[in-house]
């Protein structure tokens, strides 16, 4: 359809302001933070709320416009990619919190609002939302529901698909849905697990009820460092094998810390290898805190830790998290591309995953640095490299197929909180079969038949799309 | 006395199970039997089909707190296989309603509320994967080992609670939990339940309406506070409360009552995806 009659329409639905368009706009908007894979939308539009949303769905739909919702675009797997051009939804002016009823512990947010604002909004309360993206000072409720996010959290406390009560959406032909409610566990199928992690091709949430969880009244956090990577791998199998399941379990090695120490002038002992940051917490007591720490220290001593610090007050807490969270950030000091990848494998097999890792970036000459939820068993090796080479692209594109191969080998999945996307849908064949995709087909179905509401992510080999995958990966350069 | 044996279909191997579906037209699926007062009638005739010797552990990995197990495995079984590792699935046989536990398929399709939801999830949070049989006979699995998945559609989680109406499970891969940390049911028991337990009703409201929910009438049961559930010895409560939902045992068509219709719509079009000739489990879910 012609660009300006596109951007007269919209604005005839959300309000001129409200369109975006014009070559800049369609730069911002060809990718997320998966940046090997783009393409354009022909424009932008910001609706105001679920009823704007729905008249630009049911517009596209009458139109055969293809239409993709899209939050604050961090996602890691090409979700919100206009894979087939048309209308991108985005929802960063839907940000407002609709309600919030502390005695229910539950909280009605728009799909646009940035997941720690809904922390911040119940800390006072002794409350929060629990699923913590790394990217949640401005990722965005919406796009966690899309992909079911984890975080660093999740081992204790589950992912996104827990903390949801419900959600209103515009299905893929434009009608509002509304699916949940504020009392959990219904009777009936179960919609909304397919809705969660659903990758925005269901639908577009456009407000969630989501659960609020008790701050923990007593937390201890750690790192832990260790000489090497086996070692810091192996005391992660024990810990949780031991009988303790803490809060968070995350290891970062040396290539992380090194940019960290860059970034934010981290310190940490010399001959690191590899770090493990470890958090307790407990609902009651600071005394089952302390066992629980304890417990961990006594199984990390058995694999000879070069150092143990633990947090002396909040302060120092932050400052562990804050180099958690920004170590993939860090990585740009480093290089100027970077590709996170994602994969899952049973955690006893931690040790000789990385072992596999490093082999791999060595064959084919890429760097790779590791930050991961190494409790759950959710690897996300960083690749850094110069996207301007296409050799190096080539050569990263190739090392991660080839670890989430592997992680397929060792009963894992291919991806544990990024998504499919368009960065992994071939890869599902090796996971599935043709008749399990069959079977993700048929659920798919039940919300959308159609080819037009966030098109070609997810199931591979999609009609009209296949032709299309060449483009994605050459525009960029 | 000359009694006619009713005929019951006992497939032994998926194998047996897809032949089975291929064949027949319309099937009454259980497990142990065990929730058998909690289910709807079957809608017209239908051949029974047991699912019981489908059963054995598969695989457990305690280090990875994962473990595979084929569908009609009692949990009782389970639970022993699991206990010898330190660990669980926490599921605890509540002994006023006088029902075992019943096998994993089972249990994960009846999704039955339980009294450690509040605090260990359910069986959407515990499945990983499943392998099922569908309708036409085809052998299909969703989900993985792994403890956090992303890949793909989560049809595993929707049929938790889907009664056997979209496709035959015959392998459950499960998350484990430490016994060692297992917390305690936090439960009010009121008055004596009738023996046998005829009719009882299950429901769950806001936490705001729960205290009111807990002293409508008189009769015997318990409550969890911290699921804000009640179970009560009786007939379905007239009083009901914003949001709330109600199950109930013993009450015949009046066991399960879809009142949400959106719901309702939705759950017709995915029965018309998944199994379009009405196969399995007919009249199961009251609509269909």
């Amino acid at each position: 359809m012609d660009e300006a009659l596109l951007q007269r329409e919209m604005s005839r639905l959300v309000g001129r302001d409200h369109v975006l368009a014009g070559p800049g706009v369609q730069r911002a908007y060809d990718c997320d933070a998966y940046t090997v894979e783009r393409s354009k939308p022909t424009c932008v539009v910001l609706p105001a709320d679920t009823a704007e949303v729905a008249k630009v769905v049911r517009w596209c739909v009458a139109n055969q416009i293809p239409f993709t919702a899209r939050g604050a675009g961090t996602g890691l797997s090409g979700g919100v990619l206009p894979a087939l051009g048309g209308v991108v939804v985005s929802t960063k002016r839907m940000t407002s919190i609709v309600e919030i009823d502390i005695e229910n512990r539950c909280l009605l947010a728009q799909a646009g609002i940035a997941n720690k604002r809904i922390s911040d909004a119940v800390a006072q309360h002794g409350l929060h939302f629990a699923p913590d993206p790394s990217s949640q000072s401005v990722a965005t409720l919406g796009g966690n529901i899309g992909e079911n996010s984890g975080g660093p959290h999740t081992l204790k406390y589950g992912v996104t698909a827990q903390h949801v009560l419900g959600v209103t959406m515009i299905d893929p032909l434009g009608e509002v849905l509304t699916l949940g409610g504020k009392v959990g566990g219904a009777p009936g199928y179960d919609f909304l697990s397919l809705v969660v992690g659903g990758e925005g091709t269901l639908g577009i949430v456009t407000e969630a009820w989501v659960k609020l969880t008790p701050l923990p009244a007593a937390v201890a956090t750690a790192l832990i460092s260790f000489a090497t990577v086996r070692d810091a791998t192996e005391s992660v199998a024990a810990i949780i094998a031991g009988g303790t399941i803490p809060a968070a379990l995350e290891i970062m090695d040396s290539g992380i810390l090194h940019a960290l120490k860059l970034a934010f002038a981290f310190e940490y002992p010399e001959g690191t290898a590899a770090m493990l940051l470890v958090e307790c917490d407990s609902a009651t007591s600071q005394e089952q805190v302390e066992t629980e720490m304890l417990a961990v220290r006594d199984v990390a001593a058995r694999f000879n830790p070069l150092e143990t610090r633990i947090a002396k007050d909040e302060v120092e807490r932050q400052r562990m998290w804050m180099v958690r969270k920004k170590g993939i950030g860090a990585m740009g000091r480093i290089a100027p591309s970077i590709v996170t990848h994602d994969g899952v494998i049973p955690r006893s097999k931690l040790p000789e995953m990385l072992d596999f890792v490093y082999a791999v970036a060595a064959k084919h000459n890429v760097g790779v640095a590791n930050i991961f939820h190494a409790g759950d068993g959710n690897l996300h090796p960083c690749f850094y490299f110069d996207d301007r080479d296409p050799k190096q692209v080539e050569a990263v594109v190739e090392a991660g197929e080839e670890i989430i191969r592997r992680c397929v080998e060792l009963g894992g999945s291919v991806t544990g909180e990024h998504g499919i996307g368009v960065e992994k849908s071939d890869l599902l064949k090796l996971m599935y079969t043709p008749d399990d995709l069959g079977l993700q087909a048929m659920a798919k179905r039940v919300f959308n038949d159609g080819v037009l509401c966030n098109p070609c992510k997810v199931l591979p080999n999609q009609k009209s799309c296949v032709e299309h995958k060449g483009r994605w990966r050459g525009v960029a350069w | 006395m000359n009694e006619v044996e009713e005929v019951v279909l006992e497939p032994a191997s998926v194998g047996e199970l897809q032949g089975i579906l291929r064949a027949e037209s319309k099937l009454r699926i259980e497990g142990s039997g065990s929730k058998a007062s909690w289910r709807l009638p079957a809608a017209g005739e239908a051949t029974r089909m047991s699912l019981w010797k489908l059963e054995g552990v598969i695989d457990f990995s305690p280090k990875d707190q994962v473990v595979s197990v084929q569908a009609g495995t009692r949990i009782e079984q389970l639970q022993d296989v699991l206990a010898k590792e330190g660990q669980c699935l926490p599921l605890r046989r509540i002994p006023e309603l006088r029902q075992s536990l019943g096998t994993v398929g089972g249990s994960l399709s009846m999704n039955l509320p339980h009294v450690l939801e509040a605090q260990c999830g359910s069986w959407r949070d515990w499945v990983l994967g499943v392998s099922v049989v569908l309708a036409d006979g085809t052998a299909a699995k969703s989900g993985s080992h792994a403890v956090k998945n992303v890949a793909g559609y989560d049809v595993h989680r929707l049929l938790v609670g889907a009664r056997g109406t979209q496709a035959v499970i015959t392998e459950v891969i499960l998350r484990t939990f430490p016994l060692r940390s297992l917390p305690q049911p936090t439960l009010r028991h009121r008055g004596v339940p009738p023996d046998p337990p005829e009719q009882l009703y299950v429901q769950r409201t806001l936490r705001t309406d729960f205290a009111r929910a807990c002293d409508l009438d008189g009769n015997a049961g318990f409550d969890d506070m911290a699921s804000s559930t009640v179970w009560r010895f009786g007939a379905v409560p007239a009083k009901r409360y914003a949001g709330d939902w109600v199950m109930a045992c013993g009450s015949g068509e009046g066991n399960l009552r879809l009142e949400d219709e959106t719901q309702a719509k939705l759950m017709k079009r995915a029965k018309q995806i998944f199994d379009p000739s009405d196969k399995l489990n007919p009249g199961e879910m009251g609509t269909f």
